[in-house]
């Protein structure tokens, strides 16, 4: 038996059916972009620098937009982050040890051996939520690894470059982070892993 | 002695709840259930008792000789799971005439159904009851019921099947019940009509039905890998149109969740044969699925001055609203400042949340409204039509924003249908710059999958959008393309339909306008005379292939959950070349449109009935739900006063699509609606003149049930 035209349409289609004004779909391009590829890293330019009053922080979580959040307030040696969404990050060293507002935050109480960024094992005791668990054991393990050139703003700037392997043995999680400083041990730039159910944060810290 | 035991019970159960909570880390990704080759949840080859949550949508694909298969699946409800496959099946030609498809392999395509009969619970097991390829060609069909139950890190799975799924036999037990259980018969060649129709009577069916089990073991801190076991249930002399060997019953596979969306899968079948594949997932029926809003209420700088400048004379409080609301994307179309009411009526196209869109206004007005006002009046307006109105206590709203209490203010907020002569009849009424003509350009592709002359058929071009608004309930919507590339010289099949040729005329359509066509170029005029009566009047061209002139009546009362409409077109089919000149076929088609908001499952149904394209009369079922996000998935079928043989492949009409907002992927909100629409076969039966704006959508706001739906949104 011929057997017959057999067709499937697909089609993509943005359109606001119920609305005048009109939608087109050019924007699908850069949503799949955006998906795959996450957002576009534009550069910190002097004029944008200048244009915040206060120190802040350029926050990418996972693919997503970068978002500014301000430095509200410093307490003794833990610095607080806030974004205009409610997000809270409070770090020490340049490593986040506090969240708020994120899908998962957690809470690591930072060994006090960790007063400036050196090398060596440590070991801290971390909660997370959602899911819920409650003093786990974290280890981490800091490394030196290499001098770099930074450009900040507009600045060139003998950066040092350490790297840390953190693990929850417990439920089997390992991670490794990166975290960029200056010779005043004041963090320029971290990309950190802080939950098994976090993608990766990358911080760009601009002090005032 | 007692506040012992209580403390000791309490932490006993907090220990379990943390127990629990350290296992989502130690096996991440429990929720997600994998995917059996077949497309569906389920084993390796087996199906398994387990969902996704309503709003899901995903796709999957396998490879395992002989077959290829890609599928689309979708939960409108947690209880219910319905995919589509496209198969390619290898050892089988397209037909055995090299003329007519070349050395084309085989495409099946095929629907699956799953229903849950049981949730699963502490003690007892997730129970479902599925079908696999219902109204095609029962290449694969198969009944089965199957229970899944999680002890500690394995999901167990056994069930019974019928079909295809009796490998391993057992005499059929409903035999017992029924002797028509006995024989399974399926009729998947009706005429010339080739499958497309469901087999009732085969359900179920056959002398023997047969067990499998199996079982998903999620491998410990290693990131949710899962080890699948099964004993294969199929029956390979079944299925499709050659035996398969099976050198073993026993299927093995590794599936990983590089995400909780994406899945690979590795696995060995039949003792010797490896099989590769992957699925995504999106859920993506919640609010903010996917990307968190970050796009918060505008803050007026000075706005203490703006106050004070408005409280001086009215119309500055109306050029100041006129400004701010324009800064928010909305936009004002009148104001009247009456005592301590302050009335606005607005437009937008930015939020497809109604009531986020009022609350934005709200939040605009109060900034920079004087203290004197203390109820706002909000209208808004679609074609200038109004759509409803809110009344807005100031005060009441303020109190309830700082704990978000959306009920609350409901409780005092008056939402009715608003009449258009009270607006028009409003002191300040901003002039617009009319006509405006807007305009965007936007990549296009059309494509063909699945027929004889090639698998996959498209082209890509650059569409231009442009909206001329004369009035604005007067406007002229066009939409053309110049294409860019397209393969579409290898299609040669014509239409052998006995119908008039109102779709079937495809490949001549699509094969002649390759390097430019229209798809759209129609001037709509809109009313509202009075209440929930609306009227469109259309003409031009109105789709891909048909232009004419046409009518819409819609009574949408605006606190029921029904509607009523009639429309009528007279149209002439365009030529090929989709430009302006037209065919000599022309008809005229009209239907009574029913729409029904069940209120507990929240399908909307809409049945159409009337004369069709090709002058063929009867119904046209359309059902769908849509979810807090937007998503909207949903199924359609006809069946129409013409016979199986005349409809030709298929038997009927049907098909199923889901909208999804584009503002899911963005921080920000925007009201676009991507959609995915699919409709197996393209036959002349039943066909619908796809116009613009309808009426049901134009007025989407003039109704308290979608405006109540969003109510939670007034404060976002």
């Amino acid at each position: 038996m011929i057997r017959r035209l057999s067709f499937i349409f697909i089609f993509i289609i943005a359109s606001s059916c119920s609305q005048l004004p009109i939608l087109s779909y050019s924007d699908m391009p850069k949503i799949l972009y955006r998906s795959a590829f996450g957002f576009p890293d534009e550069e910190m330019t002097l004029d944008t620098y200048n244009s915040y009053k206060y120190s802040f922080a350029k926050v990418r979580f996972g693919k997503g937009e970068p978002v500014i959040l301000i430095l509200a307030s410093i307490d003794d040696d833990l610095y607080s982050w806030v974004g205009s969404d409610g997000v809270k990050l409070i770090t020490k060293n340049g490593r986040i040890i506090k969240t708020n507002g994120l899908p998962n935050d957690i809470n690591i109480k930072a060994s006090n051996l960790r007063a400036s960024i050196a090398e060596g094992q440590f070991y801290e005791t971390v909660n997370f939520n959602q899911p819920l668990l409650i003093g786990a054991n974290l280890s981490s393990n800091i490394k030196f690894l290499e001098y770099r050139d930074y450009l900040n703003v507009d600045q060139l700037i003998r950066a040092r470059v350490f790297s840390e392997e953190i693990s929850i043995k417990k439920i089997g999680w390992q991670e490794d982070n990166l975290y960029i400083f200056d010779e005043n041990d004041r963090a320029l730039k971290t990309i950190q892993f802080i939950h098994p159910f976090l993608n990766e944060i990358v911080i760009e810290f601009y002090f005032k | 002695m007692k506040k012992r035991f209580v403390l000791f019970a309490i932490g006993l159960l907090l220990h379990g709840q943390i127990f629990s909570q350290i296992s989502e880390y130690i096996y991440p990704n429990l929720d997600s259930p994998s995917f059996s080759n077949y497309g569906t949840t389920g084993l390796i080859q087996m199906p398994s008792a387990r969902f996704y949550e309503e709003g899901t949508i995903g796709f999957t694909w396998s490879h395992l000789e002989p077959y290829l298969r890609g599928s689309i699946i979708a939960y409108p409800f947690n209880w219910f799971e319905a995919s589509y496959q496209y198969t390619d099946v290898n050892n089988w030609l397209y037909s055995e005439y090299k003329e007519f498809s070349g050395s084309q392999s085989y495409k099946d395509k095929s629907f699956d159904i799953k229903f849950r009969l049981i949730k699963e619970t502490r003690n007892l097991p997730s129970v479902a009851v599925g079908f696999r390829d219902v109204g095609g060609t029962a290449l694969f069909a198969s009944e089965y019921l199957v229970a899944s139950k999680f002890i500690g890190n394995i999901d167990f799975t056994a069930g019974i099947g019928w079909g295809v799924i009796s490998g391993n036999s057992i005499s059929n037990p409903l035999s017992e019940l029924d002797e028509r259980f006995n024989s399974r018969t399926i009729d998947s060649s009706v005429g010339d009509t080739r499958g497309g129709e469901f087999n009732f009577n085969s359900f179920f069916s056959g002398k023997n039905a047969g067990l499998f089990a199996g079982a998903e073991i999620f491998i410990p801190r290693s990131k949710g890998l899962r080890l699948k076991l099964e004993y294969d249930g199929n029956d390979y002399t079944k299925e499709g149109y050659l035996p398969v060997e099976q050198s073993s019953k026993l299927n093995f596979n590794l599936t990983y969740p590089v995400t909780k969306n994406l899945q690979f899968k590795l696995g060995y079948i039949r003792g010797n044969t490896l099989n590769f594949g992957f699925s995504f997932t999106g859920r993506y029926g919640t609010k903010d699925p996917y990307v968190k809003k970050k796009d918060p209420p505008k803050t007026i700088p000075n706005a203490a001055a703006f106050k004070i400048l408005s409280a001086q004379k009215p119309r500055n409080l109306y050029l100041a609203s006129l400004k701010h609301l324009r800064d928010s994307q909305l936009f004002l179309q009148s104001a009247d400042l009456k005592g301590s009411e302050y009335s606005v009526t607005f437009t937008q196209n930015t939020h497809i949340s109604y009531p986020r869109s009022v609350g934005r206004v709200v939040r605009i007005l109060d900034q920079i409204t004087p203290d004197s006002v203390d109820t706002f009046k909000i209208t808004n307006l679609n074609a200038e039509m109004t759509m409803f109105t809110t009344e807005i206590d100031r005060a009441k709203f303020k109190k309830y924003d700082q704990f978000k209490m959306h009920s609350a203010l409901l409780q005092s907020t008056p939402i009715y249908k608003g009449s258009t002569e009270e607006y028009e009849s409003q002191e300040f009424q901003p002039p617009t710059n009319l006509p405006l003509f807007l305009s965007k350009i936007s990549p296009a592709v059309r494509s063909q999958i699945g027929g004889p002359d090639g698998f996959y058929f498209g082209d890509a071009s650059i569409a231009l959008h442009g909206q001329l608004l004369l009035k604005q309930n007067l406007s002229i919507l066009a939409v053309g393309s110049i294409g860019v590339a397209n393969n579409f010289d290898r299609l040669k099949l014509l239409s052998d339909s006995v119908l008039p040729h109102v779709r079937s005329d495809i490949v001549k359509y699509l094969k002649q306008s390759t390097k430019g066509h229209i798809t759209r170029l129609q001037a709509n005029y809109f009313i509202n005379p009075r209440d929930s009566i609306f009227f469109k009047f259309t003409g031009g061209i109105l789709e891909e292939m048909f232009a004419g002139i046409g009518s819409e009546f819609l009574w949408r009362p605006f606190a029921k959950n029904y509607a009523v409409g009639v429309e009528a077109w007279r149209v002439a089919q365009r030529d090929y070349d989709m430009l302006f000149s037209l065919r000599d076929y022309k008809t005229t088609t009209g239907f009574i449109n029913l729409y029904y908001k069940e209120p507990r499952s929240k399908v909307r149904i809409k049945v159409t009935g009337g004369k069709f394209l090709a002058g063929d009369s009867g119904i046209h079922l359309d059902l769908n739900r849509r979810f807090k996000s937007g998503l909207t998935v949903g199924v359609f079928a006809a069946k129409t006063d013409i016979s199986k043989l005349e409809f030709g492949e298929g038997s009927f009409d049907k098909g199923f699509y889901f909208h999804l907002p584009i503002e899911v992927f963005y921080s920000k909100y925007t009201k676009g609606v991507a959609g995915f629409g699919l409709h197996p076969l393209t036959r002349d039966g039943a066909a619908i003149l796809v116009h613009a704006h309808h009426l049901y959508g134009v007025t989407d706001q003039s109704s308290s049930i979608n405006l109540l739906r969003d109510w939670d949104d007034i404060y976002d």
